[in-house]
């Protein structure tokens, strides 16, 4: 449920890809809040920029122009470390093709961050039980990836995005690959992790059905908001 | 860490063919490295035998400026209780004192110039090689003081044979010329031809006797028990030595042989040559593949930098996995070059196809391969060393890697 406080901040972000002599805007100046424990769909037609706000706001790449502010902090403004560290500790990725590691168990995936943090070892397995239990698929986590099905790794995905102390889950099209019974029990899934663990989810799609969701749309088109910009 | 070993272990055997490739790679460098460094010790080690035991023995004892210049002048007063003292020495199995001088030896048919070796026949025998080289007649007995033993080239080219007369002819003391007759008691044969030709032994009475330098010795040789250290027995003979009036020294055999010792030095920086070539060819395979493979996991390491994986734990994986590779190798390669080592250090490596060549080396036709145990321990932290090495540059390539495009490579 939302706080009322602003979890995310964006004022005039622009992003411009150069290729050669080729500048292709992809964001023309962006702006957008977004508060604590909100469940946001970003929506809009393919190339209007889903994924490259997406991207931005993970910190995975850096705005042409504008301010992004994640929990105080100016993404903007820091470092390749200082980043890698924010997405480690405070941001979730749940990707289209699902993007577990492949030679990685599901419980070794789920724990994979929580690896990174130097989160002890008993700690972070029981936590990773937890929520493998908490995704239905605690009977599963001695598979490797490619012995479950999309729907399972993208379940996995989800566990992995909130293993730690994530603030906010940025899922890029996280239902693309699955069919619809399966794209719904995510979501299903998403939305009672965003109730009981306060997570404050993002995430992209152009699936009508899956908008429907969405407590809150944000309407994307050429590279600006055009609808929910604020709530 | 457990985890990016357990990646880097499991990402191994993705592409198993591409593994095993560089696997053998890396095994095949280090047999070759192993097997030549093998026989390259036992080329040297049997240089330094046939010298120590033909002409140099372990340690020395001449009067100063004798080795500059060994003329009978430069000898020194000595009798068997000086011989007997330096036997006695804590590590020093036996000694042998001799006087060596330069001579003409005449038969009927031909004359040679050559180096008299006078020697004490019991003695030499715990200490030289000679005694037990006969293969015509025998070694000389004391008081053998009219009899003679010659290599075996040096009696073809006198044309000479077992109880055969040669006359020796040489300056004495006053520079006056002596001369007297031998007979062939025993003719030997060495690895050396060489030696073989040039080199004659009688007893020490009768070189005295020739030259006028009774009691006179050129040198003592001394024979050092296995695994000595050479330097430390050196350092304890020059007490018991330092107060001799002579100026006597005592010498290795390497200080005694500058031409010997530079060329033990000559084959081991060619072992160094070699190591450089082999480890150059090794890192261009490491690298090429460590490359592809990170080409191959472009999008997963997109991945775990999204995740907050950082550059040096990404480089951390693909270092883990060259190291794992390396070792894997090194245990095929050495475990093979060792069962071909221990094949050549027992049966040898059979060259009789080039005698000739060996013979005018001073060398036997079976050279016995040997490694040491630090010679393995280097050559396994340097080779595994320089597939690390070989695999920093793919490493740092893999950690550089703009998360978002990675992420999009396909």
């Amino acid at each position: 449920m939302s706080s009322g406080k602003y979890i995310l901040e964006v004022k005039e972000l622009k992003k411009v890809y150069i290729t050669g002599e080729v500048e292709t805007p992809a964001l023309r100046g962006v702006n957008l809040k977004l508060e604590e424990g909100a469940f946001a769909s970003v929506v809009g037609p393919s190339g209007c920029g889903k994924t490259t706000l997406l991207n931005l706001l993970g910190g995975l790449d850096a705005p042409t122009s504008g301010t992004i502010t994640l929990d105080g902090a100016r993404l903007d403004q820091l470092s390749e470390k200082e980043l890698s560290r924010i997405r480690l500790k405070h941001i979730g990725f749940v990707f289209q093709a699902y993007n577990l590691f492949p030679v990685l168990t599901a419980l070794e995936n789920v724990e994979y961050v929580m690896m990174l943090q130097s989160i002890p070892a008993g700690e972070r397995r029981k936590r990773a039980m937890e929520l493998l239990e908490a995704v239905g698929l605690a009977g599963m986590a001695h598979k490797r990836p490619t012995q479950l099905s999309g729907g399972q790794q993208q379940r996995i995905a989800v566990a992995r995005a909130i293993s730690t102390e994530t603030r906010l889950v940025l899922a890029d099209e996280p239902t693309a690959n699955l069919d619809s019974t399966t794209a719904s029990q995510l979501l299903d899934l998403m939305e009672t992790l965003n109730h009981e663990h306060a997570v404050t989810f993002l995430f992209s799609t152009h699936d009508p059905r899956v908008v429907k969701r969405a407590r809150r749309v944000i309407r994307l088109r050429d590279g600006l908001v055009v609808e929910g910009n604020s709530q | 860490m457990r985890i990016f070993l357990a990646i880097a272990w499991r990402n191994l055997w993705r592409n198993y063919q591409r593994s095993l490739i560089m696997i053998a790679g890396i095994a095949v460098g280090l047999f070759g490295l192993l097997v030549y460094y093998g026989i390259s010790n036992g080329f040297i080690d049997e240089i330094v035998e046939t010298s120590i035991e033909l002409e140099l023995a372990h340690l020395q004892v001449n009067r100063q400026g004798y080795l500059k210049n060994p003329v009978p002048g430069n000898g020194f007063r000595a009798d068997s209780v000086l011989v007997k003292k330096l036997a006695a020495v804590p590590g020093i199995k036996a000694a042998s004192g001799r006087f060596k001088a330069a001579v003409l030896i005449n038969s009927a048919e031909k004359s040679s110039r050559l180096e008299l070796v006078g020697v004490n026949p019991e003695d030499e025998s715990l200490v030289m090689k000679i005694p037990g080289l006969i293969v015509e007649g025998e070694y000389l007995k004391p008081g053998d003081n009219h009899r003679i033993v010659l290599g075996g080239e040096l009696a073809r080219l006198l044309g000479v044979g077992l109880g055969d007369k040669v006359v020796v002819m040489a300056q004495d003391r006053k520079n006056e010329l002596q001369s007297v007759l031998f007979r062939v008691a025993g003719i030997f044969k060495s690895s050396a031809p060489i030696f073989d030709k040039a080199a004659a032994f009688v007893t020490l009475e009768a070189i005295q006797s020739l030259l006028d330098r009774r009691g006179e010795m050129t040198s003592v040789l001394l024979r050092a028990q296995k695994g000595a250290d050479l330097n430390l027995l050196a350092q304890n003979i020059r007490q018991i030595i330092k107060d001799d009036p002579q100026d006597l020294e005592v010498k290795t055999w390497l200080e005694v042989s500058p031409i010997l010792s530079q060329s033990i030095d000559m084959f081991n920086k060619f072992i160094w040559i070699f190591y450089a070539i082999i480890y150059l060819a090794m890192a261009f395979g490491v690298i090429n593949i460590m490359f592809m493979a990170v080409i191959d996991r472009t999008h997963e390491i997109g991945v775990m930098r999204a995740l907050g994986t950082t550059r040096g734990k990404v480089m951390l994986v693909v270092l883990l996995e060259a190291a794992i590779l390396g070792i894997a190798g090194l245990i095929v390669g050495g475990v093979s070059a060792g069962i071909l080592n221990n094949y050549l250090s027992t049966r040898g490596l059979d060259l009789s196809y080039w005698s000739s060549a060996m013979s005018f080396m001073g060398l036997s036709n079976v050279i016995h391969s040997n490694i040491t145990a630090s010679q393995w321990t280097a050559s396994f932290i340097s080779a595994e060393g320089a597939v690390i090495a070989a695999s920093i540059w793919p490493a740092w390539r893999a950690s550089r890697l703009k998360p978002v495009e990675a992420i999009q490579f396909q």
